[in-house]
């Protein structure tokens, strides 16, 4: 986005002013307009391009009240109209005239207050959408997850099988509506003229669309015929699919397309609020349970979900799911040992992980708006203090005290309507930012976006913090008016010098709460992403293949597709190695089973990561054997199965000794043997934070399965992504069907595994960054004041002989005193605040001493330099003059 | 409406008129024809600007016009209706009125 369409999401932001009717009729219209006007001052610098946004935001605003007061635009009618209008139309006309004659300051005070209400009008929608409102499903609180609960395997979400969701259905019918279930897995390839694209999917039984509640577009959904066995295969497609791949072409029904290598009929498209279960899901195709699976009690892969009827309540559909199971497992105890089945609420499940970050940024956000208000404050006491000889002549010349309190209401008013619509145009351009940089797991992405209720907050907050701050301190400034004119030109009352020091001590303090909070996730980020993570990435493309079962039957077929790819793949220039693995670091999940060291019976089975290599691999990822030998020719189906262990496994199973040669079996399967041939080093695989886990490598050779995905590793001499191009042209010479996906540097992998964190970062520093411009602007504030309030004792002592850089000096340590105190009451409440993101830390205590000295350090030297600006112009006091002028 | 009931025309109207009197024009051509016939002094903002042409359509003064420029966008063009041209000439003869007498009392010199 270039910074004119950035004005302009500002601007259309300011059009939520104008009624309705007149905003539809001409929002088109006015914002090409003042596009054309943008472009225009934009050719004369970014000053220019402000001030003319700027002007137009207080003309719509302008526009705005005539048009909702007066009914009709009094520009267009003679002048005597305007004395229809309400009375306190025209005072803010009248405040928005002395508004317009003191832009410096009017832009100060907005800008000010709508930072500070779009950061907060953007949290509360964030957190309103995540939280509050309820998931995009009928009566969406009665549905709830059933999970198999596995305390003993840290799994509090494992799914059911078969027979178990056919039992637990039968028998909680007192309790639920409906009990359905889904899976993930279900990939389409999609022909779009050359380039086949894979699409994720979700398969569902038959009745879950209509538990849901959910209707299609159009077309129909998935329902309870489509899963028995024999039936026609259906496919269902979410609205961005229909637009993004069949162009929203409305006779994409009946038409074919491939789901898991099978021809299905799509038979509907659903509406775009239908995220479902997650936004990877793009279609939807009947669950097919056939033979087996509806048999084994022990094959777990469905995700459950079920409705509860009207009036049940969580605690009492839980007390039943316990008494089912305890049924169950009475009648197949080893099925159902060490777990249970727990009930949680879908909502809970979608959003409950996403609780932390938007607390932490209504946190933030809150604070700054605190700051905003303090500084919005300091500002009207400055304003207050310039117009005091004017207030005071008003009095002097029989202006009432309610009179003059009216239009500082009014002006208060409307600082805080303007302001607030500052503040929509942000929170706009706010939102936006998050959808854009929020990693892709935080949940409802698609909801996120300004609503009335945003709008509501926004205006809300905008008022009351325009009254509670511009009010108190524009009444106090007024107060000494009466006193007299012959000192109005001059002094602060003390109340208001008070009144400005606890505004910049609350304003120092909150912004060093936020800075160390930032600096503390800033560091947990360098440190995650400083873990060694076993491998050299940078140089490394990937990209993952999946062979259909159709054509790639046996594993001789899968097999020599790869040693054709590698070899096509080794001959490119640039290349220097190639392999491949069924699971690569920082991408899906892997197999895990149970080992022992052989003879070891007496030992607890340890969980395993097991993962195939073909080709290269360790080459080409940049892993080291630290012993033994990589896999070869020797490695046949009918030889020895081998595996490649990491450092973790091979100290845990023989520590002290040399692993190569020794044996490691399934307790659980005796002819499971795997004789060690060497020893890689411990690589990351599932988050930089976590310890490594134990694994090993099985040679591909050695495998019996038939397709399944791949992903391909390259070892380049220049920049790996440069190979794609390349690497989809020879995977297309030897299938043109193949898709190719999720093309990657490996480095990234890692580099997106810390997006949460990330993110977390960013936010909390963006809006520290906010905080402490205002709180300069603050200190700098009160420092011009205190200079200009003393101007005359200043020249005084300067006559007198004092030296220049003594009372610079004097000045410049009155603000510091403020600063420092407001450190001093910041550190305190940092120390809390710290303590509250210790969960977030990594690899730092929350009182990390680095971190803390550096934060406060930079901020001390930034609030020197706002100090001393104002404090310099002391040294430009012509003494003479000055006092003359008394 | 009596010929002289809406006068004197505020002085975006009168601007607004005179700008269309030409031809049809687009909001973004109206305000520029706006700055250049009163050499920069006059300049209304985008809002007042459609607040205005919303007003002064539904007084029939001006039509509204919809086309597609020169970018594809649809625009709203606006015409001068004559109601329009005769309440700006109205308005025309009462400042000449206005200049005249002006002159008659010397606040004005003869001829400028």
């Amino acid at each position: 986005m270039n910074r004119i369409e950035v004005a302009l999401v500002v601007y259309r932001g300011a059009l939520r002013l104008l009624p309705a009717h007149f905003r539809e009729q001409y929002d088109a219209d006015l914002t090409t307009v003042v596009r054309g006007l943008l472009v225009e001052a934009a050719a004369r610098g970014n000053a220019r391009l402000l001030l003319s946004l700027l002007r137009e935001i207080l003309d719509v605003s302008v526009t705005a009240l005539r048009v909702r007061f007066a009914g009709a635009p009094p520009a267009v009618t003679s002048g005597q109209n305007r004395e229809h209008m309400m009375g306190f139309g025209l005072s803010l006309l009248q405040s928005a005239r002395t508004l317009a004659r003191q832009p410096s300051f009017t832009t100060a005070a907005l800008l000010t207050l709508g930072i500070g209400i779009g950061c907060a009008a953007a949290a509360f929608g964030v957190w309103d959408t995540l939280l509050v409102q309820p998931l995009p499903h009928r009566a969406a609180d009665q549905l709830v997850m059933v999970w198999r609960d596995l305390p003993r395997m840290e799994l509090p979400r494992a799914p059911l099988s078969a027979p178990t969701l056919a039992d637990v259905r039968e028998q909680t019918r007192s309790a639920f509506v409906g009990m359905e279930a889904y899976t993930g897995g279900a990939p389409a390839i999609l022909h779009d003229g050359a380039t086949p694209e894979r699409v994720n999917g979700s398969s569902v039984t038959g009745g879950l669309f209509r538990l849901l509640g959910n209707r299609p577009r159009f077309g129909r959904a998935i329902e309870p015929r489509d899963d028995v066995p024999g039936a026609e295969r259906v496919v269902v497609l979410s609205h961005a699919l229909w637009l993004r791949y069949f162009a929203g072409d409305p006779a994409v029904l009946d038409r074919m397309i491939e789901v898991r290598e099978q021809p299905h009929r799509i038979v509907g498209v659903m509406g775009p609020e239908f995220v479902f279960p997650s936004s990877r899901a793009e279609l939807w195709v009947p669950m097919r349970i056939e033979g087996p699976q509806r048999q084994a009690r022990d094959l777990n892969f469905l995700t459950t979900i079920g409705r509860l009827r009207a009036g049940v309540t969580p605690a009492q559909a839980q007390a039943q799911l316990d008494l089912v199971f305890q049924r169950l497992a009475a009648d197949y105890p080893e099925s159902y040992e060490d777990a249970s089945l727990r009930l949680e609420p879908r909502h809970e499940f979608v959003v409950g992980d996403a609780r932390r970050i938007v607390r932490l940024g209504m946190g933030a956000a809150a604070l700054l708006l605190l700051i905003a208000c303090a500084n919005l404050g300091n500002l009207m006491l400055v304003r207050g203090f310039s117009r005091s000889r004017e207030l005071a002549v008003r009095t002097v010349l029989g202006a009432t005290r309610l009179r003059v309190a009216g239009e500082l209401l009014s002006e208060a008013t409307l600082i805080g309507a303007l302001g607030s619509v500052f503040g929509i145009a942000f929170a706009f351009a706010f939102t936006r930012l998050i959808v854009l940089l929020a990693p892709a797991a935080l949940p409802r992405r698609a909801e996120l976006g300004i609503d009335a209720r945003v709008i509501g907050f926004a205006a809300l907050v905008g008022l009351l913090s325009a009254l509670v701050c511009s009010l108190g301190p524009a009444l106090l400034a007024a107060k000494p008016a009466r006193a007299g004119l012959a000192t109005a030109g001059g002094s602060l009352s003390q109340g208001s010098h008070a009144v400005q020091a606890g505004f910049t001590i609350a304003q120092v303090s909150l912004a060093v709460v936020l800075l160390v909070v930032a600096g503390l996730l800033t560091s947990t980020l360098t440190r995650l992403l400083d873990v060694p993570v076993g491998f050299a990435g940078d140089r490394v493309l990937t990209a993952h293949l999946a062979l259909p079962d159709t054509r790639y039957s046996s594993h001789d077929a899968t097999a020599g597709f790869y040693a054709r790819l590698f070899d096509r793949l080794r001959a490119l220039p640039g290349v220097e190695s190639v392999g491949g693995t069924y699971a690569l670091p920082f991408s899906d999940d892997y197999a895990s089973s149970n080992f022992i060291p052989a003879g070891r019976t007496d030992l607890e089975p340890v969980l395993v990561a097991s993962m195939y290599v073909t080709g290269d691999y360790f080459a080409a990822t940049g892993m080291r054997l630290t012993r033994g030998r990589d896999f070869d020719a020797r490695d046949r189906t009918n030889g020895e199965s081998v595996g490649i262990v990491n450092q973790t496994l091979a100290r845990r199973f023989w520590p002290g000794q040399d692993p190569i040669g020794r044996r490691m079996v399934d307790p659980n399967d005796a002819d499971d043997v795997l004789t060690i041939i060497a020893v890689v080093n411990d690589v990351r695989r599932r988050e930089l934070a976590r310890e490594v886990e134990p694994e090993v490598y099985l040679p591909h050779a050695q495998t019996t399965w038939g397709g399944g995905g791949m992903y391909v590793t390259v070892r380049t001499a220049g920049e790996p992504l440069k190979l794609a191009g390349a690497l989809r042209a020879e995977v297309r010479a030897l299938d043109p069907l193949l898709p190719v996906s999720r093309v990657a540097r490996m480095d990234e992998l890692v580099s997106r595994s810390v997006g949460p964190q990330r993110f977390r970062a960013a936010l909390i520093a963006a809006i520290s960054a906010a905080a402490l411009l205002l709180t300069l602007l603050g200190i700098y504030s009160v420092q011009s004041v205190f200079v200009a309030t003393r101007r005359r004792d200043l020249a005084v002592r300067l006559a007198l002989g004092a030296r220049p850089t003594r009372v610079i000096a004097e000045v410049v340590s009155n603000g510091l005193r403020l600063t420092i105190l407001g450190i001093v009451f910041g550190a305190a409440l940092g120390v809390v605040a710290a303590r509250s993101v210790n969960t977030m830390l990594f690899g730092l205590p929350p009182l990390d001493p680095s971190t803390w000295l550096t934060t406060i350090g930079l901020f001390l030297t930034a609030a020197t330099l706002a100090c001393w600006l104002p404090a310099a112009r002391v040294g430009r006091i012509d003494p003479m003059t000055t006092l003359r002028s008394e | 409406m009596t010929p002289d009931g809406p006068l004197p025309l505020t002085p975006l109207s009168l601007a607004i008129l005179m700008a269309l009197a030409d031809g049809e024009l687009h909001g973004y051509g109206i305000m520029k024809a706006i700055q250049q016939q009163s050499d920069g002094h006059l300049r209304a903002g985008a809002g007042s600007l459609y607040a205005a042409l919303d007003r002064m359509e539904r007084t029939g003064w001006i039509a509204e016009k919809s086309g597609i420029d020169a970018a594809g966008e649809t625009q709203r063009r606006f015409a001068i209706t004559r109601a329009g041209r005769s309440v700006a000439r109205a308005e025309a003869v009462r400042l000449a009125a206005v200049l005249r007498q002006a002159r008659q009392q010397k606040l004005l010199p003869e001829g400028s």
